[in-house]
């Protein structure tokens, strides 16, 4: 995570203002997606789809997305300026990858690497794609958002 | 020198725009996420006084963020969400900290397809 975010979860920081969510380990399961059959779902057992979603980078129909150390990914269908970030998915700790992805009844679209807070380059993003491939994923024809 | 809340409220309409090709086509996107949703607890009032507190300082306005954009990018961009928001109805500076109202952001003028 960029330094000056540091310490953004601290009521009255010198970032926001305001704390932003951070989650602990046991909280951000319910932000947990699973991959099977080649489709996604999200922790209720459900199909994942971010059409209902939306993130400040891009607007309606993406969530944001994180990829922890150990390859599991936690995905948001919400994301609000100094409330609710990457950093919140990840409790403020470092990530293999960060973005935002489309998803529609369970079918990957796109993946990107947008994330202000980790603005990781497109090496994390191709680490996210071999990950999900391994998971079953088709990743051949999902559209790659690089910035 | 931009007072701590002004700064903050700055950072909030910068974020979003900051992997925009040209920061301009996200003031409508900025607008509705961040100053209508009450971002940080700010009403648009107090986003328009942090607006034009910091078009009128010195502050490095690009390096509140990491980002990319230039200083001049960056400027041209708040212009456009200051008049923005001085088109809403009652977000005069003057009022700007009082909080408990939010006057809705009216949609920019289209042009009607007869």
């Amino acid at each position: 995570m960029k330094p000056q975010y540091r310490g953004e979860d601290v009521e009255g920081n010198r970032v926001w203002g305001t704390p932003v969510q951070y989650l602990s380990k046991s909280g951000r399961q319910v932000y947990r997606i699973t991959f099977q059959g080649g489709k996604i779902y999200d922790a209720s057992g459900a199909l994942f789809d971010t059409t209902d979603a939306s993130t400040v980078f891009s607007g309606e129909g993406k969530a944001i997305f994180v990829m922890d150390e150990n390859g599991d990914f936690y995905a948001s269908k919400f994301q609000q300026v100094g409330r609710f970030h990457h950093s919140s998915l990840a409790g403020g700790e470092p990530v293999a990858a960060a973005g935002e992805m489309k998803v529609e009844h369970g079918v990957l679209i796109l993946l990107s690497n947008k994330s202000g807070h980790y603005r990781p380059g497109r090496t994390f993003t191709e680490q996210a794609l071999d990950s999900l491939s391994r998971k079953g994923i088709s990743t051949d024809g999902v559209t790659r958002d690089f910035v | 020198m931009l007072n701590q809340r002004s700064k903050s409220l700055i950072r909030a309409l910068l974020y979003p725009i900051q992997f925009d090709r040209n920061p301009v086509d996200g003031v409508e996107r900025v607008l509705k996420l961040v100053v209508d949703a009450g971002a940080l607890g700010a009403t648009p009032p107090e986003y328009l006084a942090s607006t034009k507190a910091a078009l009128a300082s010195s502050e490095k306005l690009s390096k509140l963020i990491p980002q990319e954009h230039s200083e001049k990018v960056i400027r041209r961009y708040l212009m456009k969400i200051q008049q923005r928001l001085s088109s809403i109805p009652g977000a005069s500076s003057h009022s700007a900290g009082k909080r408990g109202v939010t006057p809705a952001i009216p949609l920019p003028e289209v042009a009607q397809n007869s």
